[in-house]
Order: C-alpha cells, then structure tokens, then sequence
C-alpha cells in the first residue's frame, strides 16, 4: 500500500488527525523556542553543515582512522555490507557468549535491519529499553517517530497494553504510574541481561570513541551492566574531531525535543574492565548512495526528527503511512536511494513548502531533493497513473490557452449551477476541504476591462 | 573479498570522484568559529537557572561536611555510596570493585564532576570520577559536586577543557533521567536517577 491509502488510517478520524497534528506541532514550537535562544544559532548550523559535509567527502580516511583508533582502544571492530551480515555478525557475537537476553536501546539501524525478528528467531530475548519503542514492542508495532516511537498512542491505549502485558491497575492512564511501572519492570530486565546493544549518535575518527544521547539513561543501564556490549552504527555516523561534538551537541537535542541537551551524553571509549565492546559498521546502501550528487547531502541527517515535526503532511499522516523505518521528510529522500519503485510515492507525500530544510540542524537540502526524486521517478516511470493522466491533463490545458479559456468558462458555469459536481467524493481535492467560491469573472475577462 | 574491503573499495573512489562537483573539503575548511557568550551572562547564574528548569536541585554549600550533613539528613538508614571520601559519608572504596549489579539497591551516590556547563547544565563525569561506569544511573538519587570554577559557558569551552583527560568512558549529565514518551507527558525518574542534586563549592 502507498503512502496516501496508509494515511487514511489516521485521517479518517478527524479528531485523531487533529490531536497527532497539535502534539507534533507542538515539539517543532519547543524547538524554535530552544533554537532561538541561541543568538548565533545560524551560524551553529551552518557550522554542523559544515562538519557533516566534510564526512562525506572525507569518509574513506575517516573511517580508517577511526577503525584504527577504536582497535587500539580494545574495541572489535565489524563491517557488514548489508542486512544480513549485519544480523549475522550480532547473532555470533551472542551466540559466542551464549546469551539468552539481549537490552537493546533504540537504535534505528537494527529496525532497518529488522534485527529483532532474526534474534528471536533463534530463541535471543530481545529487550527494547526506551520507553516508547518498549511500548511498541509490547503492541507487535513499528516506531511511529524516530525520536518519540509511540507518539502515535494515547495513553489510555498504552494503558491497556502494559495492563495486558503487565498487570498494572486497569483504566490507569497516569502516565506518572504508567512509566513506573515500566521502570520496574525493565530493571528485572536490565539486570538479567547478558548482552546489551546500541545504537550510535556520533563516532568520533580521532579518538576511536562514540557517542550515544538518551533521556532515560536506558543505554547506559544497559551497557555497564552487561559483559558484552555491542554498538550498531551506519556508516555515516562518523564526525572527524571531538571538538566538533561542541556544536553537534548544540544542535541535536534543541533541534529534536527542545531541550538545551539530552540528560546523558556518554562517549564510550573503552570496554569496561572484563566486558567486551563490539562495534558493527553498517553500510547497507550508503556506499552506493554517497555517490550520487544530488541526493548524498541525506546522509548528513544526525536522526533527529526535526524535519517531520514541521512537516504538514507528517503531522496529519503519521509515521505508519510511511512504510518504511525513517518517516517523514528525511525518510521520503532516504528510502529511494534504497528501492524506487517501492518507496516511488514518498517524495510525492510533501507539499513543497520547504519547512523541512528550515529547520534542518546540519542544513540537508530536503524539498529540492523531494522534487528531485520526483524527476527520477518520473523517468524510471514509477508515476501512479492517477497522478500521470492528471498532469498530462494540466500539461495539454495549460498549453492550449483557448482550451484553457473554455474550461474555465464550463467549469465556473457548472459550480454555479450543479455544486455538487466538485463538491464530492470522487473529486480528491474535495476530502477534508470545502472548495472555494469562483469569482464571476476571469481574470483574462477583468484585464480587459480594466487595462 | 571482505565486507571491509569491498566498502572502503567502493568510498576510495569518492576521492577522485568528479561527478560529485565539489573540491574535496579538508580538515582546514571547517574550523569551528567563536560562538557568541554574551547571551549566558554570568556562567554561574545560567548554570543555576538552566538546571532548575531542567528539574534539579542546585546547593550552595561551603564544604564537603555540609554535604554530609545534608545527605545522612535525607538518606541515613539507606544505601549511600560516594566515589570521594567524605567523613561521614561511609566507605568510598570497597564499591568500586563490586559487581555492578551489586550496585542496585544504592538509594544515593555521590560524585564531583570535572566541569558544568552553563548554558545546558550539563555536567561531565569521567569513568574515575564515577567510580563504577553503571554507579551514577542505577542510583535512586544522584549527588554531583562542582567547584564553581570549573563552571565554562558553552559546550566549546567544555571540549577544549576535557581535551587533556584521557578516559575509557565519560559521560555529560543534565538533571535526573527522564521520558515523555507517554502522549509526551514529561516523567522525571525514567530508568537513572529519580533525582539529581548538584552541590556548588
């Protein structure tokens, strides 16, 4: 299914359309509130662009260095070229120690590797520690939002679930009672851990050491108690110097949640004393992707999810409609780097507007990649047919300025007399809207008149 | 061929990759400018006030004993571990070598961190300071001490400060854990800390 048949899930219920639009909305407000506390907070960005470009040109010698670097600090070091490897590799490491329960912190890399459903596969508990994306676990769903996974819930549903799952008070929608609830439950858990897994915010080249931000101190828990530790990253996550964490820091959690920085910031540089630290490079794709010129600026996104938290068609579709693990936005530049026809609707679920780039931390060009995926996917022929026959209609009107003129006549004529002839359920621009009353007279008619 | 080869086989080529249209950019072309500080005022002051919004009780004390005495105030009959000696204050050393999981029943733990951050509140902790890695997150309340001092305005000062400590594990911390993943209701105490008290010396 596309993106536009996905989202009726959601916008067929005003009210829930309404409620998901306000309360995204309302994380791009703290957003704007955090960033513009920050006199110099365009020079911040321009800065963070700066570093991420850079990266990409630069991301062969980086990427030595920083293998280098996290060797000699006593990390393994791991390539995977796809998927499969990639679950390959993490299932050996916990087959080799033998694990029976693996925490996972959130990382969206192993969704995009569907690393869950492989582990269980062979009998490996897998325990995701963050709140929203344990919430999601429980309810069998995909993350919904990159930076809050259940943010598509009400808490009464939440409620239900870990009642279900848990046997906390039925009807006890406190979300006070409902994250204790989830803290108890999850110290068992991060307690009887053999391994822990996270993901990556940023890995440094110079030292050999990463960084990973949570609220919830979930990846830490995870990561100190554990004796096998393992850290997922793509290949993009690299920044060159640890200086350059100063401004990505800055921008990350303003940009994300509003917040001047995330509660824990950890930069892991060395196993603890008789644990072991795995790192896994992932590259899926990006090999190929950081090749093409007008799309490779994608891979500076530091995941924060700002971009869909502008996004008008975001906050009234939902991150399901997306069907693909990052939504919104950056997913809809993303995703076709990994397969056009499949994800040939996403560029089309934007209005142009150019929000998404305004807000961007590390500047990525998002709208004028959306409007060229759409030449791309004009070419390879990927169009749906409905979009292709209406702009070939609007093709052969607006180039025939006589058909034009007698169009609009008949049209403005016929919603005088027979409203209902727009005004309907087979006309697409009528759903949620009502159409707008037509002026007596063209403007082609009115010029003459008034020149 | 291995994975690794056949990757850095394909980024090798970005070197001399034309099409790209842009001259490689090297390491001289992103210095990192100065950042404008006249909006943090006094260091000390936005310190203050950033962690009170960020839920965190900030304490003026003049001495180690005062911490002391305000912590067996609130915490006496439960588990108390300190990473520094404090009279009072128990045993600050035995700990640190215990299993971590051992660590789960500790009700408050105290830290001194090796520098704030004014304009976020964020505070760094390196793996010596902490003692044990899991110590300050598996606590029920956290303690950490700063020396006025070593309060800088901006995450750049911060860096620049901490460029000289080497360390296995590090960690920059701003208030108790915390979530709003439930219809974005903020909930302080997620999976770390409930509370975070920073003393000021």
């Amino acid at each position: 299914m596309k993106h536009a048949e996905l989202a009726k899930k959601l916008t067929n219920d005003t009210a829930r359309t309404d409620w998901h639009n306000n309360s995204i909305w309302w994380q791009r407000e703290k957003r704007d509130k955090a960033a513009f506390g920050i006199p110099d907070w365009e020079l911040l960005r321009s800065t963070g662009s700066a570093i991420k470009d850079h990266v990409l040109d630069n991301l062969y010698d980086l990427l030595l260095e920083f293998e280098k670097n996290a060797i000699l600090n006593g990390i393994k070091v791991h390539w995977a070229e796809d998927i499969v490897e990639h679950n390959e590799i993490v299932h050996s490491i916990l087959a080799m120690h033998k694990v029976k329960k693996l925490v996972k912190s959130k990382s969206m890399l192993t969704e995009e590797c569907g690393l869950n459903p492989y582990l269980e596969k062979y009998g490996i508990e897998v325990i995701d520690t963050d709140l929203g994306e344990r919430i999601i676990q429980l309810r069998h769903e995909h993350p919904s939002h990159i930076v809050a996974p259940a943010i598509h819930l009400k808490r009464e549903e939440i409620s239900d679930t870990f009642h279900e799952c848990w046997g906390t008070e039925k009807g006890n929608s406190d979300p006070q009672y409902l994250t204790e609830a989830a803290r108890q439950s999850l110290r068992q858990d991060f307690m009887t851990a053999d391994a822990a897994l996270t993901g990556v915010n940023f890995a440094i080249a110079e030292t050999g050491e990463y960084v990973v931000c949570t609220n919830e101190g979930n990846a830490d828990m995870g990561a100190h108690l554990a004796p096998v530790q393992i850290a997922c990253m793509g290949l993009e996550k690299i920044i060159a110097k640890r200086e350059q964490m100063s401004v990505m820091l800055r921008l990350l959690a303003r940009s994300s949640t509003g917040q001047p920085i995330t509660a824990y910031s950890s930069h892991f540089k060395k196993p603890r004393k008789g644990q072991e630290l795995h790192i896994v490079l992932v590259d899926n794709g990006r090999s190929t992707h950081i090749h093409k010129p007008k799309f490779r600026a994608s891979l500076k996104c530091i995941r924060c999810g700002a971009c869909m938290n502008t996004c008008p068609v975001y906050r009234r579709s939902g991150g399901h409609s997306y069907h693909v693990t990052v939504p919104g936005p950056i997913g809809a530049i993303l995703a076709p780097n990994k397969d056009l026809k499949e994800y040939s609707d996403l560029p089309f679920a934007s209005t142009l507007c150019g929000a998404c780039s305004n807000v961007c931390p590390v500047k990525i060009n998002i709208h004028e990649q959306l409007y060229d995926w759409r030449q791309e996917i004009g070419m390879a022929g990927h169009v749906e047919t409905s979009k292709k026959i209406g702009i070939k209609a609007m093709n052969f009107v607006l180039s025939h300025p006589k058909v034009y003129d007698i169009g609009s006549k008949i049209g403005k004529t016929a919603i005088s007399i027979l409203p209902f002839a727009v005004n309907n359920s087979l006309n697409p621009w009528y759903k949620s809207r009502e159409m707008p009353e037509f002026p007596k007279e063209s403007f082609k008619d009115w010029y003459k008149k008034n020149r | 061929m291995s994975s690794r080869e056949e990757i850095l086989g394909r980024l090798v080529s970005l070197k001399s990759d034309t099409t790209i249209g842009l001259s490689i950019r090297k390491m001289s072309d992103i210095s990192i400018p100065t950042f404008d500080t006249d909006h943090i005022g006094d260091p000390i002051e936005k310190f203050k006030e950033v962690l009170d919004e960020l839920h965190t009780e900030v304490l003026e004390v003049n001495n180690l004993q005062d911490i002391a005495a305000f912590v067996l105030d609130k915490y006496s009959g439960k588990r108390i571990v300190s990473a520094i000696a404090i009279e009072g204050l128990g045993d600050s050393e035995t700990w640190k070598t215990l299993d971590p999981h051992d660590l789960q029943d500790v009700e408050f733990a105290l830290f001194e961190g090796t520098l704030g951050v004014a304009e976020n509140g964020a505070i760094w902790l390196s793996e010596a300071q902490m003692g044990q890695r899991v110590a300050p997150f598996i606590c029920q309340r956290l303690g950490i001490i700063v020396k006025k001092e070593n309060v800088v305005p901006l995450m750049h000062h911060a860096y620049k400060a901490l460029e000289i400590t080497d360390m296995g594990f590090g960690t920059f911390i701003s208030g108790p854990s915390k979530t709003a993943d439930i219809e974005q209701s903020l909930v302080i105490g997620a999976h770390g800390s409930r509370e975070l008290f920073v003393f000021l010396v």
